[in-house]
């Protein structure tokens, strides 16, 4: 230990003194020290060894002042100064991360809760005429719901944790008064002290865990090893299949132009080619669903929708079998030399393939699935809106270089062989990799990439201004062609590293 | 001796010596050390409360051996509260003598 260490660690033990009283008292031990040292040319050890232990002093102190250590607080228990740096910090967290994980947690969990309304829906198979298939329906989706309802206690309690947490900091970093008896308060916040103060609850909740875990398995096991029957028996033996078509060769002399659009919910979606020279859809599907497609010869537009269905009261038995495995699936097939203008694809929930078409604009906007697109030929732009899910854009190019422009939350953006005039790709969560971009390279191209926790990289990339920022990931440039150096390579990274194959 | 006894007439010693000179933390403990065994983390709470309640008052005295060091020096307060002291300590021990004494010839 050495002075400064000591007058710390004096400090520290002095803590529950008002500053004012603990800056005199270390005031009288600097100055011992100066005595010691420079009056009486002693070294600082032999000071220190003369000096009793600060946690002596402190006592000695403390007891002088009338305060007893044994009935000081813990130093656990006691708060520390606030300070400049503690404030910003709480600041910054607030605005950037208090605003979304708060809110978003008591979503979560509010909506598992709501989702338990849908329970109603079960209710039906057991009432009236039944046969072992409903029981077995019954009782597995029924152990399901527990489960879900036990889960949502789980969450509840991370959430209250979770304010609890942040609630008390703030109390401790702003020094607010008589913040001990909210602390307190607040510790009384959580499922599961409320448990165990009620104690038959408790008792309840642990019978029906139990309960709802030997059933799940029991007629899961069951119901999934007699899959086909439990179909048979509801019957949705087997897949329905509506097919839509038009034959549009007087289009194609007359190259009259169509467009594409579609507005759904839960859907598996495939555009492709027709090996003839009429418009395809294939809609597949457990059951009829609120769903249309219509090919208008007179304003050349295929549009097909699915109504939203966001009532949980109207959920049927069928809906739970869709739940089991079973999705829905469109396919479009459009005559290869059929012009299309433009292509806009909406859904909420489903994976999009589209391979082998052209078309003058592409727009999709989906929420969950991911989205692959291959030898697909624009006139003008390409754009990309997703929320989870990868994205996959090969050999695809544009003939005017327009803009691809790509948007994603959580999942992998991968482009391979792509010729576009600028790129813009956005993402949160996953990693930018762009392979073979604008190969034989033209003038005046420009790539921004922007990700928040994901490595970018960029190979054989001839693109010459190229902006990138990731914040939490690395950022590499290779390309084959060493002779090619872009104009302008701003590389961004707070955590990570940048690399390229020149010399910045 | 007693810690306890010790304690009651600390304020008196304190007082006292500063009386005679002006004098620094340090100083004051040395000087009672000599005559009395005390922690010297005793001292200094005890010359800070005096300060705060204005029987002493500090200042810092410069000097060419060293930096400067906060030195005490007796208030008007200080001194009849030193005397008063005094004066209660010479009752005090004639009333404890004169228990003790007694209680040796009864």
């Amino acid at each position: 230990m050495n002075k400064l260490e000591f007058l710390n660690a004096l400090n520290k033990e002095l803590d529950v003194l008002d500053k004012e009283e603990r800056k005199e008292i270390i005031a009288f031990y600097e100055e011992r020290f100066h005595t010691g040292t420079i009056y009486e040319n002693r070294t600082e050890e032999e000071i220190l060894a003369e000096l009793e232990s600060p946690q002596k002093i402190a006592k000695n102190v403390l007891e002088e002042y009338g305060v007893s250590k044994k009935y000081v607080k813990d130093k656990s228990e006691r708060y520390t100064n606030v300070n400049g740096a503690s404030v910003v910090m709480v600041l910054l967290f607030d605005l950037f991360i208090a605003t979304w994980l708060i809110p978003t947690l008591y979503t979560i969990v509010i909506s598992i809760f709501g989702s338990m309304l849908s329970y109603v829906s079960v209710i039906p198979l057991i009432l009236g005429e039944r046969t072992f298939y409903d029981e077995f329906m019954f009782a597995f989706f029924t152990a399901a719901y527990v489960l879900l309802l036990l889960f949502a206690f789980v969450v509840l309690e991370a959430a209250l944790y979770v304010t609890k947490k942040i609630v008390i900091w703030h109390l401790n970093v702003f020094k607010l008064k008589k913040r001990d008896k909210y602390i307190r308060g607040l510790s009384k916040l959580s499922v599961d002290r409320w448990f165990k103060r009620h104690r038959l609850i408790k008792s309840v909740k642990n019978i029906a865990l139990v309960g709802a875990i030997v059933t799940i398995v029991y007629t899961g096991i069951w119901l999934f090893g007699n899959q086909e029957e439990v179909m048979a028996y509801y019957q949705y033996n087997e897949l329905q299949i509506d097919t839509y078509e038009l034959d549009v060769s007087d289009d194609i002399v007359n190259q009259e132009e169509w467009t594409v659009a579609t507005d759904l919910q839960w859907m598996k979606i495939n555009v492709v080619l027709s090996d003839d020279e009429s418009i395809h859809i294939y809609h597949q599907y457990n059951k009829t669903t609120d769903f249309t497609a219509t090919i208008d010869d007179n304003t050349n537009q295929i549009i097909i929708t699915e109504a939203r269905n966001n009532d949980w009261f109207t959920w049927e038995v069928t809906s739970l079998i869709d739940l089991l495995g079973m999705k829905k699936e469109l396919r479009i097939e459009v005559p290869q030399s059929l012009l299309l203008d433009d292509i806009t694809i909406e859904n909420v929930s489903g994976d999009l393939n589209i391979n082998n078409i052209e078309t003058n604009d592409l727009e999709v906007a989906l929420v969950n699935g991911s989205i692959s697109l291959q030898y697909v030929t624009v006139t003008n732009n390409v754009t990309i809106q997703n929320t989870n899910g990868d994205i996959t854009v090969l050999d695809t190019t544009s003939s005017n270089m327009g803009v691809l422009d790509i948007n994603n939350t959580n999942g992998r953006i991968s482009t391979k062989r792509v010729t576009f005039g600028s790129y813009e790709i956005d993402n949160d969560n996953g990693d930018i990799v762009m392979i073979n971009v604008n190969t034989d390279a033209q003038d005046g191209i420009s790539l921004t990439c922007d990700v928040v926790n994901g490595d970018v990289e960029l190979s054989n990339v001839y693109v010459n201004i190229i902006t990138c920022e990731s914040t939490n990931g690395n950022i590499d440039l290779f390309n084959e062609d060493t002779s090619f150096i872009p104009d302008q390579f701003d590389a961004d990274t707070t955590n990570g590293n940048v690399s390229a194959y020149f010399p910045q | 001796m007693s810690t306890q006894l010790k304690k009651g007439v600390l304020e008196m010693v304190v007082l006292s010596k500063v009386d005679t000179k002006d004098r620094y933390g340090y100083d004051i403990y040395q000087e009672i050390s000599k005559n009395m065994a005390i922690s010297e983390s005793t001292i200094y709470p005890i010359l800070r409360k005096m300060t705060k309640d204005g029987y002493t008052e500090t200042y810092l005295r410069e000097s060419d051996a060293g930096p400067a060091r906060k030195y005490f020096r007796l208030t008007q307060q200080g001194r009849s509260r030193l005397v008063e002291l005094k004066k209660d300590w010479v009752k005090f021990q004639r009333v404890v003598n004169k228990m003790i004494r007694s209680d040796r010839y009864e």
